[in-house]
């Protein structure tokens, strides 16, 4: 808009540098050369005598003027100061309105005054030779100047507030020609035409430059921002009164692209960004390029000021951050190329106590070309749901387009120990081979493990290996198997898969097969009387959602004998959801502590929230759970096949905290 | 002896149609029935919610008044299970529990949404932002979240249905089917995706 207006100044004044006696002139303009553009092949015709003229101006077609179709129709009359055209422009490419227009001409100076509703543009420019310059104001309404701003960024909808800006052109400057401009917003608001990308509130001051550069220009704004809301997709952030500072410049590119050869932004005490990028408005990737030189953040102030909104829509809206980060990144496209990350006593907490991590330092770099850079990363103590890891100190090599760890890790864990041998990432690799990671872990002690989760106090080790663990569509599949040292005996799961691990419903599918457990510590840890033996079986396509079972089919054997207790009758009973065989009456039975059996088998098949159950026979009415041994013989006898699950589950808590059902 | 290549070819594409010809049945109208009550208990249009039915023979175990004299005692403590009455089950309590944060969600933001427009019913069964452009910045970043933490929930519900039914392929299919129940049940006003992606107002 000033481009042209400042075209008008010139066009107007050679027009009026002919002779006005004959009603009417028309020119025919070759070329004006000013030092902001070339016009090219301008018509124009004044029409009438010296008192009242009709100027018109229209640039022929193909000519060189930006604005393919400016017409300009003004009276023009002389008074005693000089000479005055008023009227209106019209540029049908710009803007669907009539643009309001006087020129000016007198005491030496040259004066253009555009109107627009209540936007003005106002410039007035000393009439000398050679041209020195020019000077003006212009007050921006930005709704009334959607409409043609609609046109050249369709994408972009100026919604409210306004912009004032005192303009100066100094033609005499040895350096390239450039306007600058001191600048004040107030209230502006804009936002892409969907709504996921806006500015509101926006308020402060500051100055900006547009410098003309070899056929090109470049915008160059600095302003001091205070206060105001920016939503940039699921980013949002409300700003602080405090100026934030915010620098950059702006360049069209012959290829229809944008350069922003730098942009700066401080939000003191909180937040530094250096960036430079090229942009690509309206491509299916906008960023083409984007090169984040430097960024550094006090985590607790910028996390919640600038990162809050983004992690909630990632479902992680309690998470607490502490300490610095420093880093820089460079992505090509869509596609990471360098990455270098400093941080420093950062403390991080979710409120859903899904992962904590205290006092983690890393400075960890990564290039997708480029030479192998050592690299650390340390923290005191981590955890994870409720398992809690020590302090690790790790090594680091980047090379090959990958960021591996060096030496391995060992990770202290429940009194035993998380080996890491093997832990790469490759942000080039397709999606679900980006990160390659084995497992090992030794010795850890189940007692503790059962403390963290709250289960009753198993006693034993868990280990065992993963060779591998691939990440694909929010689920983690760990190939191998860890094996447990369960109350002597031996439980092996494999088939691991978790699903959203930290998303809604976690859900862990394993298949357990378990031999030579020893029941009697068994029966005591989970408080369900007294039952000696080995047990052995499986527990096949087992799917815990939320951490809960939904689905398993499972079979609970011991085929060696032993004894077992009233309670452990009682409770076991209350499983199978069955009664006592006939012969053996209920008060007979609280004369006896222990009795001898031969075999016990449970089986379940939970599906639907429905247990399916199952013992060592299955007769027309029921099925035997216990088959005794000795005398006093007892069997458990199951009737219900189909068991309520969480009836079950409440019946087998009764039982074993205590409240056993009372046998009358 | 030689087989003529015809007849080879013949045997392939009879190995091929035999291949393609297994199919697994997805029980559609089951699918549909349960995305009906389900999707019907988020919105609130179904007066009887599609919950566990409450076993109705099952007396409580410590009510002794209505004890019958053969029964062992503990058939009172535990109930017999109740038959689940679709063939397509959504009754684990994990996906209850969405259910009922959907639903409170719905209640407490996206019902709003719907009604102005801001949000709209995607064609793949989710949630959409569609034109956001009344609201305030902040309504919007808060908009922004509920659509994310309703779309998980989604997202996970159908995964579950089809695993809780033995059939993870499934997953594609139950998620169109209830995309399909979302429109069928969305109420006079409120924008859905057609299956072009188009937006549409019901």
């Amino acid at each position: 808009m000033k481009a042209a207006a400042c075209l008008l100044v010139g066009a107007a004044a050679g027009a009026l540098a002919t002779p006005a006696a004959a009603r009417r002139v028309d020119l025919r303009i070759d070329r004006i050369e000013s030092p902001i553009g070339v016009a090219q092949d301008l018509r124009a015709s004044v029409d009438g005598d010296a008192a009242g003229a009709e100027l018109t101006l229209r640039p022929a077609p193909r000519s060189g003027v930006a604005a393919d179709d400016i017409a300009v129709a003004c009276r023009l009359a002389r008074d005693a100061s000089g000479w005055r055209c008023a009227g209106a422009a019209t540029a049908p490419a710009v803007t669907a309105a009539r643009v309001g227009l006087v020129v000016e001409l007198g005491g030496g100076v040259a004066a253009l005054r555009l109107s627009l509703g209540e936007s003005e543009l106002r410039i007035q420019s000393a009439w000398s030779q050679p041209f020195q310059g020019l000077s003006g104001h212009a007050r921006l309404r930005l709704a009334e100047l959607q409409d043609g701003f609609g046109r050249h960024w369709p994408g972009l909808i100026l919604k409210e507030g306004r912009i004032d800006l005192d303009l100066r052109f100094d033609a005499r400057a040895a350096s390239a020609p450039q306007v600058a401009a001191d600048l004040k917003l107030q209230d502006v608001a804009a936002e892409s035409r969907d709504g996921s990308l806006a500015l509101a509130g926006l308020s402060g001051g500051g100055a900006l430059a547009l410098r003309s550069e070899a056929g090109s220009w470049r915008l160059a704004p600095r302003l001091d921002l205070e206060g105001g809301e920016i939503l940039l997709g699921s980013v949002y952030a409300s700003l602080p009164s405090q100026p934030l500072h915010l620098s950059f410049e702006l360049q069209p590119l012959p290829d229809g692209a944008w350069a922003l050869p730098q942009l700066r932004l401080e939000d003191p005490g909180t937040l530094q960004v250096e960036l430079a990028a090229r942009l690509r408005p309206g491509a299916a990737h906008p960023v083409a390029e984007l090169n984040l030189r430097h960024v550094e953040a006090q985590l607790p102030q910028a996390y919640a000021r600038y990162g809050r909104a983004w992690a909630a829509s990632r479902g992680w809206g309690e998470l607490a951050l502490r300490g610095r980060l420093r880093g820089a990144a460079h992505w090509q496209g869509e596609e990471l190329t360098a990455l270098h990350v400093l941080l420093q006593d950062v403390a991080l907490a979710d409120g859903g106590g899904r992962l904590g991590v205290t006092d983690l330092r890393a400075d960890l770099a990564w290039e997708r070309e480029g030479a192998a850079v050592p690299g650390t990363l340390s923290w005191r103590e981590a955890s994870l749901y409720r398992v809690v890891v020590g302090a690790v100190e790790t090594r680091w090599r980047s090379g090959d387009g990958a960021l591996s760890l060096e030496g391995g890790a060992a990770v202290p864990l429940l009194g035993g120990t998380l080996e890491i041998p093997r832990l790469t990432w490759r942000p080039g690799a397709t999606r679900g081979e980006r990160v390659a990671l084995s497992l090992a872990v030794h010795g850890v002690d189940l007692a503790q493990l059962s403390r963290a989760f709250g289960w009753p106090a198993f006693r034993g080790t868990l280990g065992g290996a993963v060779p591998s663990i691939h990440y694909a569509d929010d689920g983690l599949t760990l190939d191998g198997g860890l094996s447990l040292r369960l109350f002597d005996g031996d439980v092996n799961v494999t088939g691991l898969v978790l699903e959203r691990p930290f998303g809604v419903a976690p859900a862990l599918a394993a298949t357990l097969a378990f031999s030579g457990i020893d029941l009697r510590p068994l029966t005591a840890a989970f408080g369900f009387g007294e039952i000696t033996g080995r047990l052995g079986g499986r527990i096949a396509g087992l799917r815990l959602l939320g951490w809960r079972p939904v689905a398993f089919d499972a079979e609970l054997l011991a085929s060696d004998g032993g004894t077992i207790s009233q309670r452990a009758v009682r409770s076991l009973s209350s499983v199978g959801g069955g009664g006592l065989a006939a012969g053996l009456q209920a008060q007979l039975l609280r004369v006896f502590d222990t009795f001898g059996y031969r075999r016990i088998r449970l089986a379940c098949r939970l599906a639907d929230d429905v247990c399916h159950m199952g013992g060592l026979d299955s007769s027309g009415d029921g099925y035997t759970l216990v088959e005794g041994r000795g005398l006093p013989r007892i069997a458990i006898v199951g009737h219900q096949r189909e068991v309520d699950w969480p009836t079950l589950i409440q019946r087998l808590r009764d039982a074993t905290s205590g409240n056993a059902p009372i046998v009358r | 002896m030689r087989f003529d290549r015809g007849f080879l070819a013949a045997c392939a594409a009879t190995l091929l149609t035999a291949c393609v010809t297994i199919n697994v049945y997805f029980p559609a109208a089951a699918a549909e029935k349960a995305a009906e009550q389900f999707i019907g208990t988020v919105i609130g249009d179904n007066p009887a919610p599609a919950q566990a039915p409450v076993p109705q023979q099952a007396p409580a175990p410590d009510a002794p008044g209505r004890r019958v004299p053969q029964a062992s005692w503990l058939d009172l403590l535990v109930p017999a299970a109740h038959a689940a009455e679709a063939d397509l089950n959504v009754q684990s309590p994990a996906v209850r529990a969405i259910q009922e944060r959907m639903k409170q969600r719905f209640e407490a933001s996206l019902k709003a949404a719907f009604a102005s427009g801001a949000a709209g019913l995607s064609r793949d069964g989710l949630v959409a932002v569609r034109d956001a452009g009344a609201l305030p910045l902040a309504q919007r970043a808060a908009l922004n979240q509920t659509v994310a933490d309703e779309n998980r929930d989604r997202a996970a519900v159908y995964r579950e249905i089809a695993i809780a039914n033995g059939h993870p392929e499934w997953e594609a299919q139950i998620r169109a089917t209830f995309a399909a129940q979302w429109v069928e049940q969305a109420r006079p006003g409120w924008y859905y995706q057609d299956a072009a992606g188009v937006w549409k107002q019901k």
